[in-house]
């Protein structure tokens, strides 16, 4: 009786108290496990793209004389000299020059900075002093993010987002460059770390950021801004074809300049999806289009590139430039551009081949008729010009003005 | 041929109802039939909210038509490359089902449904665990005048409602369903089906809406607070552990733990809710808002504290660790996020039900009940109009449904115009402009109407953003306040975000309306009524 009485109180209880724990435990624990490992997974996506030291280099993919002859680009070029030595010579200039005629450039005009002396200027706080000394603040900055560089701040700082970055790269310029700023050395990597820090895909200016991760980034695996936000070379596309075709720093132009940089790229290492390869060319087709079909009789266009019919002259309250440039401006602003980026861009979303010899003749011509007070007062955009001319003879400004005949005394 | 023998022998057999006891209701039970027939009827033809629910049914949608789960937000544009997680997948598809089916009625009855099965079965659980029907009519009308402001919301908070009535049903009535298993051939099936139905209420609760943590977080205070409540009483871990009803309720977690990871995410949904800054842990539009006492969720925090301070104070039995841990936790998220608030009202109303119910006339709740179930199934002697109440009842419970919309089918149309159930915010001349003119890009407009433009709005609608913006980038969402507020670089943000027509609130929007009454070159007035104007971008 009393050992049935035990058999049935042991009935009533149920599995061994070590073995149901452990039950227990292990369950919480496989589903803690799996909880932290997705926590985990989270966490560790990339805040920072993979970079490399080396930048691309984006070449120009045509040379044709008959859009401008040796003796024309040599009068362009050398109108087009960088004499910025100087007391206070802008910022903005001196990274558009430097852009311009690269690196290795070097001059007899005692007037002109040499590349070396142009990047120096950008990335050496010691030099920059020199022409822009104290009480003036320094250009970069550096704190535990990385280095700064001062942007829309005045004539002594650079004129848009990251655009001294992306010149330096397309000059060629290491991430492992030394880069003294007042606070101490650091190197170009930590300009390129900071400004993906400081990344919002949505921001006005996005243009030389997207142009200088085309540059330095390893591969195209994504990574994620401050917003947490997934960035890829198609999402920078997609934000890149997202406005109208005109809107944007220099009517637009900078964005299909740097479609087309992805699209040359992406042909050597397959960054991105067929699809959106494909939506980028067809884009591109589009603003071809919109330039053949409104390209004036001389061959220039202007701020109303896409739609000839609207007014250029009418003041837009959200144009940048439309207060301070003239009409010749520009022209030679929206001209410029247009040639530089289908200079990079593959063959399929070329112009008729007249339309770019019209536009570039009209450049040459106009070119050699400024004076320089005019020159100067448009060096932006003329650097855009003497570029794009001569990266359509098949080369980088400065290795092709060697060779050019020119007059007495002005060399490279 | 009947012979007057037999009549007379058929006269003499006294007539027995065929209905049992169980079916003789009274006057209590018509009021409250009347009151949830009412209830049901106010929320088949409230007005449904303009944001929200359209939100979700759009999704349902999306998925209906794309047949794979989104990556991303497929609602916002803008949201690219953001995270997205969708917890609410069923609710969504459901919410579509009918709407395309059944169309605005649908939309209104299943709401209505909804409500009604969720007061039905928090009715019953009182019920049971108070064994007085006034009392637990009490409770109900408490939760259901905490609930009063959101009753109109048409999403997968009705659904998640319903799934904690049901979770509370079935622990609150399982000393029902243990008794008919004691009694009953077969009973072990009752404790099966029972604990079964837990486990697929957790397993569809986690597909319907993220919040079925507060499903799991129920099931485990039962679990914790009866192993508390063991170890006090046994003096021994190992004893406690030993116990049957113990090993039976943690068993019961982990299996309904394991149901809620059938679900397209699978375990990383739970990695999401490990992620405070997750839009698991917001409201319905992932925000996450602290609980202000001077407002209507304030009013309803304080009074679940001041009865369970009466419980407390009055209380003959001794508190459960269950209680304590369900009351104290819930309030602790009610105060960090005042969502919550509309989850602790019937749980403590549960709670209170079995210490009121402790506290006054124990025995004679008990002896009601037992002699309810002595005599329930037992047939009942012919008296005249025992069932009159239950007729009524019946009768009630017709009209509610021919009145309701989703009689009409079967019945025709209602009383009431399908238009008069969209609430006077909704954007309905907006999505009617837009049907005579799509837009050929993006619309920015009040994030409370995106979703009713997403909904109602011709195919490929896209909107800036809607009720789930904390899904945009942080830039975007700063942008949107600027265009809300009329800033002077409204036409800027348009061009960066390429937003082709602009759709604005005049009653919420004043400034916007001034500013582009004084200047709006590059735009023209294609619309414009008492509730809205609508430009659009010249030249394409």
């Amino acid at each position: 009786m009393v050992r049935e009485q035990t058999g049935n109180a042991r009935k009533r209880r149920g599995t061994s108290a070590v073995v149901f724990a452990a039950c227990q435990v292990i369950w919480l624990t496989a589903l803690a496990t799996g909880a932290l490992w997705h926590v985990r997974t989270v966490k560790d996506r990339p805040e920072l793209p993979a970079l490399r030291n080396q930048p691309r280099v984006i070449r120009t993919l045509y040379d044709d004389p008959a859009v401008i002859s040796d003796e024309q680009l040599a009068l362009v070029l050398q109108q087009l000299e960088p004499r910025l030595r100087h007391p206070r010579p802008k910022i903005n200039h001196v990274d558009h020059m430097l852009r311009f005629w690269g690196v290795e450039s070097r001059f007899d005009d005692p007037r002109c900075l040499s590349g070396h002396e142009m990047r120096d200027i950008l990335l050496n706080h010691h030099c920059y002093a020199e022409y822009w000394p104290p009480p003036m603040p320094p250009l970069l900055t550096q704190d535990a993010l990385g280095v700064a560089v001062r942007t829309q701040e005045g004539l002594a700082t650079s004129s848009h987002m990251d655009h001294t970055l992306a010149s330096v790269g397309e000059v060629g310029t290491p991430l492992d460059y030394p880069v003294i700023t007042p606070e101490g050395q650091s190197n170009l990597r930590a300009v390129m770390e900071r400004a993906l820090r400081d990344f919002r895909l949505n921001r006005r200016e996005y243009e030389w950021t997207m142009l200088a991760l085309i540059l330095y980034a390893e591969d195209g695996r994504p990574w994620y801004s401050k917003e947490n936000q997934r960035i890829d070379f198609e999402i920078l596309a997609h934000r890149a074809m997202r406005q109208p075709l005109n809107q944007g720093i220099c009517y637009g132009n900078h964005r299909l300049y740097s479609l087309a940089a992805l699209l040359q790229v992406d042909r050597n290492e397959s960054m991105l999806h067929p699809e959106i390869r494909n939506d980028i060319i067809e884009h591109l087709k589009k603003a071809t289009r919109c330039l053949v079909a409104n390209q004036s009789a001389e061959g220039w266009w202007d701020r109303n590139w896409p739609d000839a019919s609207q007014s250029a002259d009418e003041p837009d309250e959200e144009d940048h430039h439309s207060g301070s440039v003239s009409p010749l401006g520009r022209k030679l602003l929206a001209t410029g551009h247009a040639l530089e980026w289908w200079a990079i861009a593959p063959a399929e979303v070329q112009p008729p081949r007249e339309v770019v010899v019209r536009a570039a003749q009209w450049m040459a011509q106009q070119v050699s008729m400024l004076d320089d007070e005019t020159i100067v007062k448009n060096y932006t955009f003329l650097s855009h010009v003497g570029r794009a001319l001569a990266l359509w003879r098949g080369e980088f400004p400065a290795l092709i003005y060697d060779r050019l005949p020119r007059e007495q005394g002005a060399s490279t | 041929m009947a012979s007057t023998r037999d009549t007379q022998t058929a006269l003499s057999v006294p007539l027995t109802p065929v209905l049992t006891k169980r079916f003789v209701l009274n006057w209590q039970h018509l009021t409250v039939c009347l009151g949830l027939v009412a209830l049901y009827l106010f929320c088949c033809y409230t007005p449904v909210p303009h944001a929200g629910g359209w939100l979700h049914a759009s999704h349902g949608r999306w998925l209906i038509s794309h047949h794979t789960w989104p990556q991303q937000n497929p609602s916002l544009p803008l949201a690219e490359g953001m995270d997205f997680v969708n917890t609410t997948w069923l609710s969504d598809v459901l919410l579509a089902a009918t709407a395309n089916v059944l169309g605005m009625d649908g939309i209104c009855g299943l709401r209505g449904v909804l409500v009604l099965a969720t007061l039905v079965l928090l009715l019953r659980s009182f019920y049971v665990q108070s064994g007085r029907f006034g009392l637990a009519a009490g409770a109900l009308v408490m939760v259901v005048v905490a609930w009063w402001p959101g009753l109109g919301i048409v999403g997968p908070e009705r659904f998640a409602g319903l799934c904690l009535a049901a979770l509370i049903w079935l622990f609150c009535d399982s000393a029902e369903w243990r008794s008919r298993a004691a009694t009953q051939r077969h009973g072990w099936r009752f404790t099966t089906l029972r604990w079964w139905s837990v486990v697929v209420v957790m397993m569809l609760w986690a597909n319907l809406d993220g919040s079925f943590i507060l499903g799991w977080l129920f099931l485990f205070c039962h679990a914790t607070g009866r192993l508390v409540d063991l170890l006090f009483t046994r003096k021994s871990l190992r004893r406690a552990l030993q116990s049957r009803s113990l090993q039976h309720t943690w068993w019961l977690l982990a299996a309904a733990t394991a149901a809620t990871c059938v679900n397209p995410l699978g375990v990383g949904m739970w990695g999401e809710l490990l992620r405070w800054d997750s839009s698991l842990w917001g409201g319905a539009d992932g925000l996450s808002r602290p609980l202000a006492l001077a407002s209507w969720s304030g009013v309803a925090f304080t009074f679940c504290w001041l009865v369970a301070l009466i419980v407390l104070r009055w209380a003959n039995c001794r508190l459960r660790t269950v209680d304590g841990l369900l009351f104290f936790g819930l309030s602790l998220l009610a105060a960090w996020n005042e969502h919550y608030v509309g989850w602790l009202v019937p749980v403590t109303a549960m709670i209170a039900m079995t210490h009121l119910a402790a506290t006054r006339l124990t025995d004679r709740a008990a002896v009601v009940r037992r002699v309810r179930c002595a005599e329930a199934d037992q047939p009942v002697a012919f008296a005249p109009l025992q069932f009159s109440f239950t007729f009524a009842c019946l009768l009630i419970t017709w009209f509610g449904f021919a009145l309701s919309p989703l009689s009409k089918p079967m019945l025709g149309e209602t009383i009431w115009d399908s238009a008069q159930l969209y609430s006077d915010a909704t954007p309905r001349a907006v999505t009617a402009y837009l049907h005579e003119h799509p837009a050929d890009g993006l619309i920015w407009c009040p994030a409370d109407w995106g979703d009713w433009l997403l909904w109602d709005g011709p195919p490929g609608t896209k909107v800036y953003a809607n009720s789930q913006m904390a899904n945009l980038p942080q830039q975007a969402r700063f942008d949107y306040g600027r265009m809300f507020r009329g800033e002077p670089d409204w036409k800027e943000i348009c061009d960066r975000y390429d937003i082709r027509m602009v759709v604005i609130d005049k009653k919420t929007q004043d400034h916007m309306v001034a500013r582009v009454r004084r200047n709006r070159k590059g735009w023209h007035l294609a619309y414009e009524d008492d509730q809205t104007m609508i430009l659009r971008r010249r030249h394409g």
